[in-house]
């Protein structure tokens, strides 16, 4: 018996702001079939380094989606108390 | 559509011609051994009580974890942890969330502090100022003593909200972050996806 982990971005999702939600699956396998799939999840938004650092494809989209406008029109929208 | 219970190879079948030869709910011993699927993200369980199907659409349940943080809005501050424990259940639009949080230290941050890392945006359509708690748990010198309060200022994908004692409208300094301390709560929020 072989018990196997391993981790994937298995979902991303961009929102209407330009914000990147991302889903990381582990997945175990026994012997090659697959018996659990666990999820963690985690959100980048425009302008967020961290993005650059995050596995593939997290890194392309946030280029391809995160031009000046975005983030200009993000960091606008943010509020302090 | 086919139906076939009994025999050696029980199923139910949705056969659609123009996209699919065959799909099938595959039954073992009575029961379901095979997952409902859709094909795509948008498509659900469309519950018979509105004529608007949209708003009446299960189509998202997932749980997981996420790594909850503490972030400051001035100058970024190094935070030593103890503890970073978050667990979600996503049901349609309604994320739940359970948070643990625990630090040792600061070094350097200004500003007010914020608790980050949720799983999902906030949604676009919250009310301005959503509030979540307040918090089951709350300990450390620098943190306010009365019933703390997480607070989301900017309504449109937050996924990190600033801290408010339930007596004044003042948010938490970073500077409450100091020696060793904790925050731990429960709430739900709604989010876009």
């Amino acid at each position: 018996m072989t018990l196997a982990s391993t981790t994937t971005i298995d979902r991303t999702e961009v929102l209407q702001d330009g914000s990147i939600q991302v889903r990381q699956a582990e997945i175990i396998t026994k012997d090659g079939v697959e018996i659990a799939r666990n999820f963690h999840r985690w959100v980048r938004h425009p302008g967020d380094t961290e993005a650059q650092s995050d596995p593939a494809p997290v890194p392309a989209i946030a280029s391809a989606v995160w031009t000046s406008e975005v983030i200009s029109a993000y960091q606008a929208a943010q509020a302090k108390p | 559509m086919t139906t076939v219970i009994g025999g050696s190879s029980p199923s139910i079948t949705f056969s659609d011609s123009t996209t699919q030869s065959t799909a099938a709910l595959p039954l073992t011993g009575g029961q379901l051994s095979g997952n409902l699927t859709f094909s795509t993200g948008t498509n659900g369980i469309v519950f018979n009580n509105s004529s608007a199907a949209i708003n009446s659409t299960l189509n998202d349940y997932e749980t997981g974890t996420w790594t909850p943080t503490l972030i400051t809005d001035g100058t970024g501050a190094t935070i030593t942890y103890s503890s970073q424990l978050g667990k979600f259940t996503k049901i349609g639009n309604i994320v739940y969330v359970e948070c643990e949080i625990g630090w040792t230290a600061r070094s350097g941050g200004s500003g007010n502090v914020l608790v980050g890392g949720f799983p999902f945006g906030l949604t676009d359509s919250a009310v301005y100022g959503m509030r979540l708690g307040p918090f089951s748990f709350v300990a450390g010198t620098g943190m306010p003593t009365t019933p703390v309060l997480g607070y989301f200022t900017t309504p449109s994908s937050a996924t990190a909200f600033y801290l408010y004692p339930t007596t004044s409208n003042t948010a938490v300094g970073s500077a409450a972050i100091t020696g060793g301390g904790g925050l731990a709560f429960k709430g739900f929020y709604t989010c876009n996806f």
